[in-house]
């Protein structure tokens, strides 16, 4: 039961429940209202009935040639609506966004690299998939905690067993890991830019993945 | 960057760049040193100035960098030759703006703009200019400009946009000219008109004028070449008819005639154009353009259609705008999901049943807290037509149902339940219905958190008999749980959360309440298995239990007033925590139990590892907030205030900034929701109130020191703003942004604790609501409002009334006061004659009655109740009456005492009864929650403190200064007089003093064994009789029991680390941590000493300081 809208400087006072949680972060003003001032289709927010922030999602759009592209900066659901799809919603509004509005040829996201061993466990005995929080960039952090995906996907986690949690998620969500940024969080660990080709990359070279790991510097983004 | 190494004022890029360099790499030394070699090669460069001050600004040295600016823009206005660049310019208005004097910045770009007129560059930073002063008049009449220049139809809706913001005014600004101009004389009214437009640009205001139109018009012509600011361009239109109108109507041409010429190209301008369409009611013109070459604008067609809808609703043509909103709903594809969008199916039955509550933008609906259900109508509709539309939205829900496949569209199912309460609105419902519907939605989804809050507004239409049955449906479901686990546990907690809802907690009796906390505790345990192989930083199952648990041993204490079970509710969360760490919920319910308890510092500990920054130090720092500012932990209380401080004032500083890249990224309508907010947050009242209590904040801290003291009012101007903030703070509408919604249920706001009172049973339940219907809203807001505004405009007089007492005490030893060469005795005793009868009226007293009332209360013919809940307020009333009765001439009651000491009698025994009161109060911890320690903390850091500066003042006095001598004869009768009221009154304050220390002492001295002791052993259930400890035992008990086969590694490690006598030595160590800081009142000088000392140290300290006081007098 979910109201999509863009985002208001007033949801900014509203936003506390999702906030509060621990592995969501809250910017500072200049982040969020930079986002609004420049990119007010991609900051976009879930009411609930009773007028409740079910959850939001930040993202921008940016690049040159065939490099234009949608990117996904946050995520995140409260506790109270996870399990619900609701962050897959969000993701796919992004993603029309940037398709039609836009015309970007990929939408892309930054993830952790850590591997962690929750996923067998997902396998075996979880109908669905959660994710809850996941802030991108270097100071960003992830939580699998809520939304929900479909058991279809299930056969195919036994192959991806080599990747992260949240990377398994944006997997089933079409995305693919483009490539490795070697230290791309806080200098430490490495980060997965993940991608997802739309319709105006009609060959879907945006999502071939490189074969070599790069170094941030070599990021032509932040 | 590239053009900023472009010859600025003729000076090559070489030798700009190493100062750029430097600057950027914040050597500031090393690019002070390019700098000078470069202005030795161009003395006269106006550039070479601006990065000079810069560098200057960068180090600190404001003084010098303003001087070197202000050089620099001479040589600008004297040489025309010299290029006049934006380079040059915005490297100056950078430094203006870091010395906040944005004024001479803008006369810089006003000076070029009249010397180039036609160069685009400098008028766009001229418009940047008037946003960052916002002053809207300037920036759409420099907008115009740039749009005839170039005819760009960006600078149209730039200029399009600064007339919406002249619409969009503040009320604040509004009422302020309201009552100007109802009560001020016709020069007067001039003037401040004038000075709204150049400041303000309140030009809608001005339809305020409309009465005095004529004269006014007259006046302000003849004036305007009297006062330095030249007149809008509108101003005297506005003057005499509705400004907003015409404005909105200016707006508009524009935006027609150039999309007759060139049409619009971009989407938010096709946005702008319909809101100020829209703004004017002409809903069927927006939807003609809409529906016309521009709406192809919008990309997607949901986007339109949306908009239709609303306007079609508006224009009162509900029929095709339910068709348009069924079209919406009925969009279901891979990507898209509005059957699930619940505001689109509102605003559908909205249209079918052809009222539009839902659409009306009414001025009373807060975008922060809105109504939780739509305030509708009862539908006027005949009962024929009302059932047919009835029938019509069932069967479109039910078709919706049948079309969507996803299990997680719950808004086809809710909406049954939205129909059937509109029914009943129409006095055509059946409750059996709604509790059939409810059941439906319960078994579809009563596994998910949110079931509770979804179906919130539709329990509370049910009578109290009908709940009671839909909760015994409820429980019967019990009989044949869902056989996945985690969904059979998710359907139990929402059991739960049903009973705590509709108020059936409050009714069962003591036993049965404890026995259900019980069940949800040993719920909890069960569950724990289903989390074992869960990452730590993921929410656990049934997590939610422990905060249920909670409430009911909340309410157990409310009930029987045992502390066990509210030692059991700190227990049960802690344990929580031990568990999981991160639980936000858990840290909340923890800390409001640890600031109930008096444990202020544990509070204050779970706060903070709430992580709260940035603007939720807005929403929610309301959780400590109130308890810190009563606290005596100074310095975690200024951290907050500076913290939340600074936020807001960098948020004022960057936003206009921000306000412009919105303005050249397009985003015209967040240009307006920008400037909306940065008012919305000037307005707060919490805001109003911590820049209010830093300052007492400060002089608390120093009260000890005279001197200190003295340093800290001057820094405050000796008050006078605050006076002023005092006066002005009637005509000021507050804003309210704090987020209530996660306070639990016995404090559900600041101003309320129902544990402070006795059981109310269900009087107060279900949970209160505060935003259950805006007329509650309303009056609760005006309430808070109201409050809000007389603690401010009390505290706010506290800074002018402390200086003025220290000047009237000296004054009354020595003639005259000197200090600041200014102040005379006489003025000091007007001036504290006046804002002591402003704080009485404040109390809601004259001044001979508030007078008439402290000596009562001290004289024990009335008792401290006759206070009210102000009676910190009025012992200060009574301490700065006693100082300006130390200076002044007026009898202060006829047949009294005149010399003055039997104020300071009073004053004494006020402190020392209400104290000693306090004292009495509060037994050991163990027995109660120790509630009237924050307000002895007050009574010894405030009114205390202060009557302890009017005495150093006295003792400083008296002195011998080696100046003139005093007079003989009656000033020397009098000055022994006041001497021997601060000799008694030394004495009394050492007595209560020591009575403070003794009493800190005995509860500082209990062994910390005995206290730990005490708190287990309240939790220790002995047999059948009705105390607390079940629920601790059922989690006690859990402990052995715990496998890593079962539980997993991660939970089984955590528990091992759990222990109650921790937490209970946890909170006896907290709690003593805090009365060490209780004495921290000093009345004398060298206190550096201080801190180290124990609390007992520390009052010994201090009254042997008053002791030599004493015998320093003459």
């Amino acid at each position: 039961m979910t109201t999509i809208r863009r985002f208001s400087c007033n949801d900014l006072l509203r936003f506390a429940s999702v906030n509060l949680d621990h592995l969501t972060e809250t910017f500072n003003m200049s982040f969020y209202m930079t986002y609004l001032a420049r990119w007010p289709d991609y900051f976009h927010v879930a009411d609930g009935p009773g007028n409740k922030v079910m959850g939001y999602i930040m993202g921008k759009v940016e690049g040159q040639g065939e490099s234009w592209h949608g990117h996904v900066t946050a995520v995140t659901v409260a506790t109270e609506y996870r399990r619900q799809q609701l962050a897959k919603k969000l993701m796919n509004l992004l993603e029309e966004i940037s398709d039609k509005i836009d015309k970007a040829y990929f939408v892309d996201l930054f993830v952790r690299a850590s591997n962690t061993p929750a996923i067998k466990m997902y396998e075996k005995s979880y109908p669905f998939l959660r994710i809850g929080c996941w802030t991108s960039g270097p100071t960003g952090a992830f939580q699998r905690n809520a939304g929900a995906f479909s058991g279809r996907y299930s056969t195919l986690l036994s192959s991806i067993l080599a990747c992260n949690m949240q990377a398994v998620v944006f997997l089933l969500l079409g995305y693919v890991i483009y490539r490795r940024v070697l230290r791309y969080y806080s200098g430490e660990e490495d980060g997965l830019d993940m991608r997802k080709a739309l319709s105006r990359d009609v060959e879907k070279k945006s999502i071939i993945p490189l074969k070599r790991p790069i170094t941030p510097d070599e990021l032509e983004y932040d | 960057m590239a053009s900023k190494f472009g010859l600025a004022g003729g000076i090559p890029e070489r030798r700009v760049r190493p100062i750029w360099d430097a600057i950027d790499s914040r050597q500031f030394k090393n690019a002070l040193k390019h700098s000078t070699s470069l202005l030795a090669k161009c003395p006269n460069s106006p550039y070479a100035l601006a990065l000079k001050s810069l560098i200057l600004e960068r180090m600190g040295k404001s003084d010098e960098a303003l001087s070197v600016c202000l050089n620099a823009k001479d040589l600008l206005y004297k040489n025309d030759s010299l290029l006049m660049d934006d380079l040059t310019l915005s490297t100056l208005q950078i430094v203006f703006q870091r010395l906040d004097r944005l004024d001479l910045a803008t006369g810089c770009y006003e000076y070029a703009c009249s010397k180039f007129p036609s160069n685009l560059d400098l008028m766009m930073g001229l418009f940047n200019c008037y946003v960052r002063e916002y002053s809207f008049v300037k920036q759409q009449q420099t907008a115009i400009k740039m749009y005839k220049l170039v005819g760009e139809e960006r600078f149209l809706l730039w200029a399009v946009c600064s007339i919406q913001l002249q619409v969009d005014l503040d009320h604040d600004h509004v009422e302020w000219l309201q009552r100007i101009l109802i009560a001020g004389s016709d020069k007067f009214v001039i003037n401040a008109l004038l000075l709204a437009c150049s400041n303000l640009d309140c030009s809608k205001n001005l339809q305020y004028a409309k009465p005095r139109s004529n004269l006014l018009k007259v006046a302000a012509v003849q004036q305007s070449d009297l006062v330095s600011v030249e007149l809008p361009e509108h101003f005297l239109d506005v003057f005499c008819g509705n400004g907003g109108e015409k404005l909105a109507m200016l707006a508009e041409g524009l935006l027609k005639k150039h999309v007759a010429s060139h049409s619009l190209h971009e989407p938010e301008a096709l946005i702008v154009y319909i809101s100020i369409l829209e703004q004017q009611a002409r809903y069927g013109d927006a939807l003609e353009i809409l529906s016309g070459k521009l709406g192809s604008l919008l990309i997607i067609e949901v986007d339109k259609q949306r908009i239709q809808g609303r306007l079609l609703a508006r224009s009162g043509d509900y029929a095709t705008g339910a068709d348009i909103y069924e079209k919406i709903l009925e969009l279901w594809t891979a990507v898209t999901y509005n059957p699930d969008d619940w505001e689109c199916f509102l605003h559908y039955l909205g249209c079918l049943l052809e009222d539009g509550s839902s659409w009306s933008n009414g001025v009373h609906n807060d975008p922060i807290n809105p109504q939780k259900s739509v305030d509708c109508k009862v539908s006027q509709l005949p009962d024929e037509v009302f059932h047919s539309r009835i029938s019509t939205s069932l069967a479109f829900v039910k078709k919706l149902q049948a079309d969507t496949s996803d299990d997680f569209i719950r808004c086809p199912y809710l909406a049954i339940l939205e129909i059937e309460r509109r029914k009943q609105l129409h006095g055509k419902g059946n409750d059996d219905d709604i509790v059939e519907a409810l059941m439906l939605y319960f078994l579809k989804f009563g596994h998910l958190a949110s079931f509770s809050s979804d179906v919130e507004v539709f329990l509370q239409v049910l009578t109290p008999d009908k709940k009671t049955e839909f909760l015994a449906k409820l429980m019967k479901t019990l009989d044949s749980p869902a056989t996945v686990p985690t969904k059979a546990l998710g359907q139990s907690i929402t059991i739960f959360k049903i009973q705590e809802l509709t108020g059936n907690l409050y009714k069962v009796p003591v036993l049965e309440l404890e026995s259900c906390a019980v069940q949800m505790v040993k719920m909890y345990c069960k569950s724990l298995p289903l989390s074992k192989d869960l990452d730590p930083q993921e929410s656990m199952y049934g997590e939610e239990l422990l905060s249920m648990v909670c409430n009911v041993l909340v309410q157990l204490f409310w009930r029987t007033r045992h502390l066990g079970y509210f030692i059991e509710a700190i227990m049960v969360l802690e344990f929580g925590l031990t568990i999981r760490r991160y639980i936000w919920q858990y840290k909340i319910l923890l800390l409001h139990l640890y600031s109930h308890l008096g444990v202020i510092s544990l509070a204050y500990e779970w706060y903070k590892s709430l992580d709260m920054k940035n603007i939720l130090m807005e929403t929610v720092s309301h959780h400590i907030l109130p308890q810190m500012l009563a606290s005596p932990l100074w310095g975690d209380l200024n951290n907050l205030l500076k913290d939340y401080l600074k936020f807001m004032d960098d948020h004022f500083r960057e936003s206009a900034d921000l306000t412009f890249l919105a303005y050249r990224h397009r985003n015209y309508s967040k240009v307006i929701e920008f400037v909306q907010f940065k008012e919305r947050l000037q307005r707060s009242n919490q805001y109003l109130v911590a820049r209010v209590e830093t300052s007492v904040l400060q002089l608390k801290q120093k009260a000890d020191n005279i001197e200190e003291e003295e340093d800290v009012l001057k820094n405050l101007n000796s008050g006078v703003h605050f006076v002023e903030l005092s006066n002005e703070i009637g005509s000021k509408t507050l804003t309210f942004n704090e987020d209530f919604h996660s306070r639990p249920w016995w404090t559900p706001t600041t101003e309320k604790n129902y544990l402070l009172g006795p059981f109310e049973g269900l009087s107060y339940c279900p949970k209160e609501n505060l935003v259950r219907n805006f007329i509650d809203l309303l009056l609760y807001t005006k309430e808070r409002e109201e409050n809000v505004r007389r603690v401010v405009e009390k505290k706010s007089l506290l800074p002018r009334m402390i200086y003025l007492s220290i000047h009237s005490a000296s004054a009354s030893l020595k003639e005259s006061v000197e200090e600041n060469g200014s102040i005379s005795g006489s003025k000091i005793s007007s001036e504290l004659k006046f804002l002591l009868e402003h704080h009485a009226k404040m109390l809601g007293y004259s001044l001979s009655d508030a007078v008439e009332v402290v000596m009562g209360v001290s004289s024990g013919v009335k008792s401290f109740e006759a206070f009210g809940s102000d009676k910190i307020d009025w012992i200060n009333f009574a301490v700065f009456l006693n100082a300006w009765n130390l200076n002044s001439h007026e009898p202060l009651q006829p047949d009294r005492d005149q010399c003055g000491r039997g104020i300071w009698h009073v004053v004494d025994t006020l402190l020392v009864k209400y104290i000693s009161e306090k004292i009495k109060s509060m037994e050991s911890l163990v027995c109660s929650p120790r509630v009237d320690l924050p307000i002895l903390v007050q009574l010894v850091t405030e009114p205390l403190a202060w009557h302890g500066l009017v005495i150093q003042s006295c003792v400083r006095s008296s002195l011998p200064s080696g100046k003139k001598k005093k007079k003989g004869g009656s000033m020397d009768q009098h000055s022994s007089l006041v001497l021997n009221g601060v000799r008694d009154s030394i004495q009394s304050l050492c007595d209560i003093l020591k009575e403070v220390a003794k009493w800190i002492r005995g509860q500082i001295d209990r062994s910390e064994d005995e206290s730990v002791e005490n708190i287990l052993s309240s939790l220790r259930k002995k047999e059948q009789d009705e105390r607390p400890g079940r629920v601790f035992h059922v989690l006690e008990s859990l402990i052995p029991s715990i496998n890593e086969a079962e539980h997993g590694g991660r939970i089984c490690q955590e528990l091992k680390t759990w222990s109650a006598l921790d937490v209970a030595r946890k909170i006896v160590t907290g709690d003593s941590t805090l009365l060490h800081f209780v004495p921290a009142l000093g009345a004398a000088s060298d206190l550096e000493l201080l801190p180290y000392l124990s609390a007992t140290e520390r009052v010994e300290w201090i009254v042997q300081a008053l002791h030599r006081w004493t015998r320093s007098l003459p």
